[in-house]
């Protein structure tokens, strides 16, 4: 019995072999869009559900006042205009014809409840450090939010997108304790309207009277996939229609798939190698750079990330310079004068000579267990590090264990850390820099700072666009001198579709983050 | 009388060891590094206002001890309290997950026990023979073959390749709940299968070639009276005993099941609770698996009462 199994089994890997090249694209496309997530949102809450995974699914339902486009650009969504009076107050002029999903009309109250959420304490909104620069939010009409702000936040209208996702101000208050939960769900204003929500998933369904474009889909059902093996099989199977969730490090897997295709796109997600400034070994700037130097990134990006990514020189990432506005310079040329560490062993071998640890030294970087983009890279560092005497070993650990060692900001010695940029800046670079992120709970794990730094740091808050650029020029020029952080690489964001979908527009890192995507995936004719 | 108090003895045994466990459990999670405000708050920088106000909210300023306290007294009420990573009642949660992990691990426990004891049954009463070398060759692989690998081959084998049951998920009602978990229960089951197989095996080979065995044929019983009132009540007892233990390996194999089949169950949860130090989630999640198992011995305990004069009458005098 037990030799007909096994029998079945080899005859089913063989037939798969042969089957695979043979079948069509998914034939019966109902009008359901089936897309894999790897885990259940935490919430249908934006509060309490700040992560991609989350955010993805919540675009759907609830809407915020302003959008990012995928060129990086504002849109209007619930607010027809906007303008800026001064450099801390922003007028919101809201649509008149939106409805939440029970037919009641969206008014300025429930705009203004749903930020005052994010800043209240007691809620302990995960958007807590973005509102946390808003001195005011009023309904100043029956259609217009004002924002008044403590000090200019040059980015504030970016936040605008991340944060004001608005949920109907007497439904929220009705439920205050369980609002988002999968038996509460939510009342939101968005093209689809939440139906249920489990382990499983959540499935939502098209809002028939939404106010804007007609939805494409009748129903989306967001199906929870955590292993990446069972989704590329799942995918292989015809089973789901797309993804977000393409690991970079198996792209070569998927890009031999017949009927999905992958696109790649750069994204300002930025990897970083830190190493605590103030305390030695890493006090040494020598020894910093002799790291920089032995560290090969290319190489990195082409064989760990099948070249789904970009080779990093800078903390502040180039793709977001130009955000800043259309007279801002080329960043090529924004980023002269900038020090580069190239690969070279023999620079490495130099620049280790003339520090305090000639013979070299041995360090351990901890990293969250099941993150090969970092795991994988790590390998590869030590590898080269090896050849000029420095002794890295890569250390799996629970990722709330990485997290809180991180957060606890004690004994940091060298960290690896991706910091994805939450909206389209090149300030976004700060959090890992100056005194007031060197604490506990916050990302300058490398503790860099000096008061030249924090004069800078103090200018790009400015107001005024050259007073910024200028400002990070000469921060990007300072962080390359003094390496507290090895800029490593920027990888990309991954969409997979069944050949049979099609995305109208272009994919783009900032479209699932800070605006509804879904409409965007449509059956190709 | 006598069963009852040995019954209250057993409870209170239970009882007091879910209490122990609860303790380490906590005791472990509380002093592993990580903290669970940071999981409250998300990946982004956070204000010294809404970490007191988080910290209050979940007692998360009070020592261990005080902590532990107030997890069980709210526990002895039945108030689970609520997960720190979704905010949901964690009683809302298991309701939701355990039918789930509970239908896979009967699903499997039917596929074990229906294969793994007649296929042990034959090969020891035809000891020595083809059948029984083959049943012992293909036990030793189904024992030796991690669950995952065997999820991965399932899937590609008759997910993708054949098409015959779906990659992931659970299913509604059922026949579609059945169908969805076909592959998971084969691949939970195999070892257990195999472990099954092996001891019935054993036990069976034992008995049929003691005196009463052959005296029973050598009367000229039937067939089926031989092997089903005399061999295979009698080699019963340690396959009840293996079950026991088997019904336990159930939920805790099902936690990289779960994860290969995407099925969201308590093995997944319990996955997503460790790696963010949800200390609620794994406790409970600790006890409930720590209670299943608890109950299974208890079970397999009860059978042995019901399967052998001899226990019962040590027992109940």
């Amino acid at each position: 019995m037990y030799r007909r199994i096994l029998m079945v089994l080899v005859l089913g890997v063989g037939l798969g072999l042969t089957a695979c090249g043979s079948e069509g694209g998914a034939s019966s496309r109902d009008s359901t869009l089936r897309w894999a997530i790897s885990s259940a949102p935490r919430s249908l809450d934006t509060a309490h559900a700040f992560d991609g995974t989350s955010v993805n699914v919540i675009n759907e339902l609830l809407e915020p006042l302003v959008v990012v486009d995928p060129q990086g650009q504002l849109e209007p969504k619930l607010a027809s205009s906007w303008r800026q009076t001064d450099a801390v107050t922003y007028v919101y002029t809201l649509r008149d014809d939106v409805t939440f999903w029970d037919g009641s009309p969206l008014t300025a109250e429930d705009v203004v409840f749903s930020i005052e959420r994010h800043r209240d304490p007691a809620v302990a909104s995960e958007y807590g450090t973005y509102v946390k620069d808003i001195a005011s939010v009023t309904a100043t009409g029956e259609l217009e939010v004002t924002f008044t702000l403590k000090t200019a936040v040059p980015e504030f209208k970016y936040l605008v997108a991340l944060f004001s996702h608005t949920v109907k101000k007497s439904f929220a208050e009705e439920h205050a304790e369980d609002l988002g939960d999968s038996k509460t769900l939510t009342m939101g204003t968005g093209p689809y309207q939440a139906t249920t929500f489990s382990a499983d998933g959540v499935e939502v369904t098209r809002n028939d009277e939404y106010w804007g474009e007609p939805p494409t889909w009748e129903a989306i059902r967001f199906d929870v996939i955590p292993d990446a093996d069972t989704l590329h099989l799942a995918v292989d199977g015809g089973e789901v229609d797309g993804t977000f969730n393409v690991p970079l490090t198996s792209s070569r897997n998927w890009d031999t798939l017949s009927d999905t295709s992958v696109h790649y796109v750069d994204a300002p997600i930025s990897t970083v190698l830190s190493m605590d400034t103030t305390a030695p070994p890493w006090n040494d700037v020598h020894l910093r750079r002799a790291v920089a130097h032995a560290i090969d990134r290319e190489s990195i990006v082409a064989t760990v990330f099948g070249g789904h990514g970009r080779v990093s020189q800078s903390i502040i990432d180039p793709s977001l310079w130009s955000f800043l506005g259309p007279d801002v310079e080329d960043f090529e040329t924004t980023f002269d004068g900038v020090r580069a560490y190239e690969y070279d062993l023999d620079k490495a071998r130099a620049e280790l000579a003339q520090s305090a640890h000639p013979d070299g030294i041995s360090f351990t970087v901890t990293y969250p267990s099941g993150r090969a983009s970092v795991g994988k890279p790590l390998q590869v560092m030590a590898a080269s590090l090896k050849e000029v005497g420095i002794t890295l070993t890569p250390k799996e650990v629970p990722a709330s264990e990485w997290i809180g060692y991180i957060y606890a900001h004690q004994d940091l010695g060298a960290q690896i850390l991706a910091v994805a940029a939450d909206y389209p800046d090149p300030g976004v670079a700060r959090l890992l820099l100056g005194k007031e992120n060197a604490v506990p709970n916050a990302f300058n794990v490398a503790n860099f700072t000096s008061p030249e730094l924090e004069d800078l740091l103090a200018q790009e808050r400015s107001a005024d666009t050259g007073t910024r650029v200028d400002a990070m020029h000469q921060i990007a020029k300072i962080a390359a001198e003094e390496v507290p952080y090895v800029p490593l690489f920027f990888l990309d964001s991954t969409l997979a579709l069944g050949k049979d979908l099609r995305y109208a527009g272009d994919f783009s890192y900032w479209t699932p983050l800070l605006d509804e995507w879904a409409n965007r995936v449509q059956v190709r004719k | 009388m006598r069963l009852a108090l040995w019954l209250g003895g057993r409870l209170a045994g239970i009882a007091l060891t879910l209490l122990i466990v609860s303790i380490l459990v906590f005791g472990i999670l509380y002093v592993t590094p990580g903290s669970a405000e940071q999981v409250l708050l998300g990946t982004r920088p956070s204000s010294p206002e809404t970490l007191a106000a988080i910290r209050e909210r979940y007692h998360l300023d009070e020592s261990v001890g005080s902590q532990y306290v107030h997890w069980l007294s709210s526990a002895v009420r039945l108030d689970l309290g609520e997960s720190v990573r979704s905010g949901q009642d964690i009683s809302t949660m298991l309701s939701e997950r355990m039918p789930v992990t509970l239908f896979l691990a009967a699903y499997a426990a039917l596929i074990a026990g229906v294969v793994g004891i007649p296929a042990g049954l034959v090969a020891g009463i035809r000891s020595g023979t083809l059948t029984d070398r083959a049943i012992t060759v293909a036990t030793t692989i189904c024992v030796s073959a991690p669950s995952f690998v065997v999820g991965f081959l399932l899937l590609y084998a008759f997910g993708v390749a054949l098409d015959w049951f779906p990659n992931y998920g659970t299913g509604g009602g059922l026949v579609d709940r059945a169908w969805h978990l076909t592959l998971p229960a084969v691949a939970l089951a195999l070892a257990p299968m195999a472990i099954l197989a092996r001891q019935t095996r054993a036990s069976a080979l034992k008995v049929y070639h003691q005196d009463f065995t052959t005296f029973a044929r050598a009367r000229g019983l039937p067939r089926r009276v031989v092997l089903g009132r005399y061999a295979l009540r009698n080699s019963s007892l340690p396959v009840v005993t293996t079950a026991g233990l088997v019904v336990g390996y159930f939920l805790t194999g099902t936690v990289l099941v779960e994860q290969v089949f995407a099925v969201p169950g308590i093995g997944t949860l319990m996955i997503e609770s460790v790696s963010t130090k949800d200390v609620l989630v794994v406790q409970m999640l600790a006890l409930v698996i720590a209670l299943f198992m608890l109950s299974a011995n208890l079970l397999a305990d009860l059978g042995h009462l019901a399967l052998d004069p001899r226990v019962r009458k040590g027992v109940l005098g």
